[in-house]
C-alpha cells in the first residue's frame, strides 16, 4: 500500500477566510480571500509542508441563522445594515469548490477538499464538479459534506421546499449515495473509440443509477467520465449522533474534535462503521485542532488571549492549542493514541499560523519519525491517506 | 483605427455531437484538462474574445438506449473554467447555463466567484430548457411546462442581477419573490469586477429575441448565412431601442464551422473527408431514425431511402438532442424533400444525410476564409463568430496561426486586448445596469 504507514500521522489544514478564529478578520483584511492570487499563495504555503490535504470552508464558522430577522413571508424589507450587527454575515466569501478548481492546475500534490452543502445544492451538479476537480488535479479531489442546520438556508432556493432541520441528515445520506453512484456510472473503460463499429462509448459500460429516495431522485448516468480516484474522498465532520451515523455510513474521512472524549468518539465511530457493514480501517479519522503558534510559548499564549479578547470564541468550536511548534508536535503524537490517523489543524490567523505549520511543525514531526521524509510523490489523495482504489459497483455485474 | 467594423471571435470547445471527429488520429481527450488548456491558450494567443463551453445535463439517448456513436462525457463547465482562469490571463471564460435546472443563488455565487477568480473574465450563455428527460437528473424533475420557461428565465436573470447588486445596494441582503423564484437571505460576494458578467443568449423564437434585446450582451445565433443573417441582425438590433439600448450593446455571434486548406480546392477535398467521418453508416441510419421516428436498423446505409413515411404518433426516439427536436417538427415535409433529392441525384442514405445536414460554413484557403468572415461582418450579417473546431484540442491551431493575422492585416481584428475584462473585449461599456426598473423586488 502506498501512502502513509499507520505509524505516521496524516496532516491537513482547514482554510477559512483569513483564519478560523473570529478575530482573524480584525487582524487581516477580510477581503483578501476574494482573489485567485490569495488562494494560490496560501495553497503553495500548505504544499510546502507536504500536507495531505486542505479543506476550504463554505463560510465563517460563526455564521448565524438569519431567518428570524429576514423573513420574506412577512414581507419585511431588509433592515438597514448599519443598524444591526450581523457579524459574520457580511464577510466576503467565494465559492470553495471553484477556489479548489482555481488552484488545482497550480498545485502539485495536495488534496483539495471544498466544503459543499447538501440542502441547497443539486447532487448531479456537485458530483460533476467534484469529478471535474478530480480530473483537473490528477486525483486530488474531495468533498467535505456540510449539512446545514440553519433554518434560513432553505430561503435561498425557493419556491423549492427544503427538508425540515430534523430530516437533513436523512437527506444527506441519500444525497451522498446518489453522488457516489454517479461517480461509478461510467466504468473506467467506457470510452472505447472503436473504429470498426464507429462507437465512441460502450453503453454496456455506462449505467443509469436510478436512485429514488425519500428526498430526491436522480436518473443518471453522469455526464462526466469516472474520476481518476474512482470515488473522490467524502469527508464528514462529527458533532453529534446524527453526523456520526452519517460518517459511519458514507465517509472516507471523518473529522472529530481533538478535545475531551476523543477516544470515546473514535471508539463509537469505529463501532458504527462496523455496524454499517464497512471496514473501520477504510475510514481515516482526523482530529480538529485550532492552533496559535509562535517560537516563543509565552508569545503564543499572549496572542491567543488577544484574539479571544477581540472576539470571544464559541465554546462549542474546535479544541485549541497555543504554543510552540515543538510542543504541538508532542501533543499530536500523544493524542494520536486516541484512535486517530492524523489531524486537521485550523490556523487561527492564516498569515501568522499557516507558515509555522508548513515549516516548523512539519519539520518537528519528520524529526520524530511520524511524517514521510523526502519529496512527495504525485499520487492520488486516496493513496496518500492509505485508502484503497475502490471497485466500481456497476462493473461487478460484468465480471 | 479604421472605419471598418471590428470582428468578435470566440472559441467553442468541440461539442458532444457528430461535428466533432473523434476518429481522426489527431483527436485527443475530451476530459483531460490539457485539452481545455490547449484550446484556451491558442484562442488567447489569437486575442479571441472568449472561450465557450456548451452544456448538456443528461447523456443523449436514442430509442431508449444511450447513444454510442459520438463523443460523450464532459466536465462541469464552471469548474473547468475556474481551472482555466489559472492558466490564462485575458481571454473571457463563458459557460452555457440553463435557467431551468440551475438555481439563481448558486449560479450567482459560482459565476460571481469565477468573475473574481479570473479578474473579470466570466460570462454566461443563458439557455432555457423544459424537457423532463434532463429533469430526471434534478430534484424538481420535469417541473416546468414549455410556456413557463421564459417566465423563469426572466425571473432568473432579474434575481441573479439583484444578488450581484446586493452588496452595494443592501449590505449583502436580498429578497426576491415572484412566481418562479422566491429567495431571500445574504449574498456573500462583494461587487464583481465586471459588475455583471457578460451574458449572451441562444433563443431564436420571438420571445427569445425579445428576451435578448432586453437582457443580453450578445446572441449565440444559428443564422450564419449572409442573407438570413442580415434579416436576423436587422430584426434583433431593431428591438434594442425599445429598451433604451444602442446597436453595439448586443453582439450577434453565429456558431460556425470551418475547413482550411492550402488552396480552396484542397479545402473542399478535406471538407468532404470530414463530412464522411462525421456521418458514418450507423450515423446516417440514426439521423434517418430521428426524422422518420421509426426503427430503421434493418436498412443499408449505402442503399436507398425507406418507402414508409415518418411515424408522427409515437414518442420521440431521440432524447437530449436539439437537432432531433428540430427535425421532428416538420417531419413529413422534410422527408418528402429528402426523398426528392435522393431520387434526383441517386443518393444512398448515407450520401443523402451527408448532403442534407451540417455542411461546414467556411471552406477554403486562409485568404478565402478571412475574406468571407470579414464580408459577413461588414455586411451586417453578424458581429463575429463563435468558431466550432471539429478536432479536439488542435482544431483551432491553424485558424489562429493563418486566418487571424489576415484579419488583423485587414484592420478588422484586434492585435492585442484593449482591456482586462470580457465586457471590454465585447466592446461593452462598464457594468450595465438593469434595462428597466425591477418591478417586483422587495427591496
Amino acid at each position: 500500500m502506498p501512502g502513509l504507514t499507520r505509524q505516521q500521522l496524516v496532516l491537513g489544514v482547514s482554510l477559512s477566510g483569513v483564519g478560523s478564529h473570529p478575530a482573524a478578520r480584525l487582524r487581516e483584511d477580510p477581503a483578501l480571500p476574494v482573489s485567485g492570487r490569495y488562494w494560490t499563495r496560501v495553497i503553495a504555503e500548505a504544499e510546502r509542508g507536504g500536507l495531505e490535504l486542505v479543506t476550504l470552508a463554505d463560510g465563517p464558522s460563526d455564521r448565524t441563522d438569519v431567518s428570524a430577522t429576514n423573513d420574506r413571508h412577512n414581507g419585511n424589507r431588509p433592515s438597514d445594515p448599519a443598524a444591526d450587527d450581523r457579524g459574520a454575515a457580511r464577510l466576503p466569501w467565494l465559492d470553495p469548490a471553484l477556489i479548489a478548481c482555481r488552484v488545482a492546475p497550480v498545485s502539485v500534490a495536495i488534496g483539495l477538499v471544498p466544503e459543499i452543502p447538501t440542502v441547497t445544492t443539486e447532487p448531479f451538479l456537485v458530483s460533476t464538479q467534484i469529478a471535474t476537480l478530480d480530473h483537473v488535479s490528477g486525483g486530488r479531489a474531495g468533498w467535505s459534506v456540510i449539512v446545514s442546520e440553519r433554518e434560513s438556508d432553505g430561503q435561498s432556493v425557493g419556491p423549492r421546499q427544503v427538508p425540515p432541520v430534523g430530516d437533513r441528515f436523512s437527506e444527506a445520506t441519500e444525497y451522498i449515495e446518489a453522488v457516489r453512484r454517479l461517480w461509478d456510472s461510467w466504468e473506467d473503460d467506457a470510452e472505447i473509440r472503436d473504429p470498426t463499429t464507429n462507437r465512441f462509448v460502450d453503453r454496456e459500460r455506462l449505467h443509469h443509477i436510478d436512485f429514488e429516495g425519500r428526498w430526491l431522485s436522480v436518473k443518471g448516468p453522469s455526464i462526466t467520465p469516472r474520476p481518476p480516484q474512482g470515488q473522490p474522498i467524502v469527508a464528514v465532520t462529527i458533532r453529534d449522533e446524527a453526523s456520526l451515523q452519517l460518517a459511519a455510513e458514507q465517509a472516507d474521512v471523518a473529522f472529530v474534535t481533538a478535545g475531551l472524549g476523543l477516544l470515546d468518539t473514535t471508539r463509537r465511530l469505529g463501532d458504527a462503521v462496523a455496524t454499517a457493514g464497512r471496514d473501520p480501517e477504510q475510514v481515516a479519522v482526523l482530529a480538529d485542532l485550532e492552533v496559535v503558534l509562535s517560537d516563543d510559548a509565552g508569545a503564543a499564549a499572549d496572542r491567543a488571549a488577544q484574539l479571544d479578547t477581540l472576539a470571544p470564541r464559541d465554546e462549542s468550536a474546535h479544541a485549541t492549542f497555543a504554543g510552540t511548534p515543538a510542543a504541538l508536535a508532542d501533543r499530536l503524537i500523544e493524542q494520536a493514541g486516541e484512535g486517530v490517523h492524523g489531524f486537521r489543524l485550523h490556523p487561527a490567523v492564516i498569515a501568522e499560523d499557516l507558515p509555522p505549520i508548513a515549516r516548523r511543525l512539519a519539520d518537528e514531526l519528520r524529526t520524530r519519525g511520524v511524517r514521510p521524509t523526502g519529496g512527495v510523490l504525485a499520487q492520488s489523495l486516496r493513496a496518500r491517506l492509505g485508502l484503497p482504489h475502490p471497485t466500481n459497483r456497476y462493473a461487478l455485474s460484468a465480471g | 483605427m479604421s472605419g471598418l467594423r471590428q470582428i468578435h471571435l470566440a472559441a467553442h470547445f468541440p461539442g458532444v455531437n457528430n461535428t466533432t471527429v473523434w476518429s481522426d488520429p489527431a483527436g485527443g481527450s475530451h476530459i483531460d484538462f490539457s485539452s481545455f488548456e490547449h484550446l484556451a491558450r491558442i484562442a488567447e494567443r489569437a486575442k479571441f474574445d472568449f472561450f465557450f463551453l456548451a452544456e448538456g445535463l443528461r447523456m443523449r439517448e436514442h430509442a431508449g438506449r444511450l447513444h454510442e456513436l459520438d463523443v460523450a462525457g464532459r466536465p462541469d463547465s464552471l469548474a473547468i473554467l475556474a481551472s482555466l482562469a489559472a492558466v490564462t490571463e485575458r481571454i473571457g471564460l463563458m459557460a452555457t447555463i440553463t435557467t431551468t435546472y440551475h438555481e439563481p443563488y448558486e449560479l450567482a455565487r459560482q459565476l460571481g466567484t469565477l468573475d473574481h477568480l479570473s479578474d473579470g473574465r466570466a460570462g454566461w450563455n443563458l439557455v432555457t430548457s423544459s424537457d423532463p428527460f434532463t429533469g430526471a437528473n434534478f430534484r424538481r424533475g420535469g417541473y416546468l411546462p414549455y410556456d413557463k420557461r421564459y417566465e423563469r428565465g426572466e425571473q432568473f436573470v432579474e434575481s441573479v442581477q439583484l444578488l450581484w447588486d446586493a452588496w452595494a445596494a443592501n449590505g449583502s441582503r436580498f429578497a426576491y419573490d415572484r412566481s418562479q423564484v422566491q429567495i431571500a437571505g445574504e449574498f456573500p460576494l462583494p461587487p464583481l469586477p465586471q459588475g455583471r458578467p457578460a451574458m449572451i443568449q441562444a433563443g431564436d423564437s420571438d420571445a427569445g429575441r425579445e428576451f435578448a434585446a432586453r437582457h443580453a450582451d450578445g446572441i449565440f445565433s444559428r443564422h450564419g448565412k449572409l442573407e438570413d443573417g442580415q434579416r436576423f441582425y436587422a430584426d434583433v438590433k431593431g428591438r434594442l431601442a425599445r429598451y433604451g439600448r444602442a446597436p453595439h450593446e448586443l453582439a450577434i455571434l453565429p456558431g460556425t464551422t470551418f475547413i482550411l486548406g492550402d488552396t480552396d480546392a484542397e479545402a473542399q477535398e478535406i471538407a468532404d473527408e470530414v463530412r464522411h467521418a462525421q456521418v458514418s453508416g450507423p450515423h446516417a441510419i440514426m439521423f434517418l431514425e430521428q426524422l422518420w421516428n421509426r426503427d430503421l436498423s434493418a436498412y443499408d446505409p449505402d442503399g436507398p431511402l425507406p418507402e414508409v413515411d415518418p411515424d408522427l404518433n409515437s414518442e420521440v426516439r431521440a432524447q437530449g438532442s436539439a437537432q432531433a427536436r428540430t427535425l421532428q417538427r416538420e417531419a413529413i415535409e422534410t422527408a418528402a424533400r429528402w426523398r426528392a433529392r435522393a431520387e434526383a441525384d441517386h443518393l444512398s442514405i448515407r450520401e443523402l444525410v451527408i448532403e442534407m445536414t451540417g455542411r461546414q460554413s467556411f471552406i477554403g484557403s486562409p485568404q478565402t476564409v478571412a475574406e468571407a468572415i470579414d464580408a459577413h461582418v461588414q455586411a451586417e450579417a453578424c458581429d463575429g463568430f463563435i468558431l466550432v473546431p471539429h478536432i479536439t484540442p488542435g482544431g483551432l491551431d491553424r485558424f489562429a496561426d493563418e486566418v487571424v493575422p489576415l484579419l488583423q492585416e485587414r484592420g478588422v481584428f484586434r492585435t492585442d486586448y484593449e482591456g482586462p475584462t470580457l465586457r471590454d473585449h465585447l466592446g461593452l461599456a462598464g457594468p450595465r445596469q438593469a434595462a428597466q426598473p425591477q418591478p417586483a423586488c422587495a427591496s
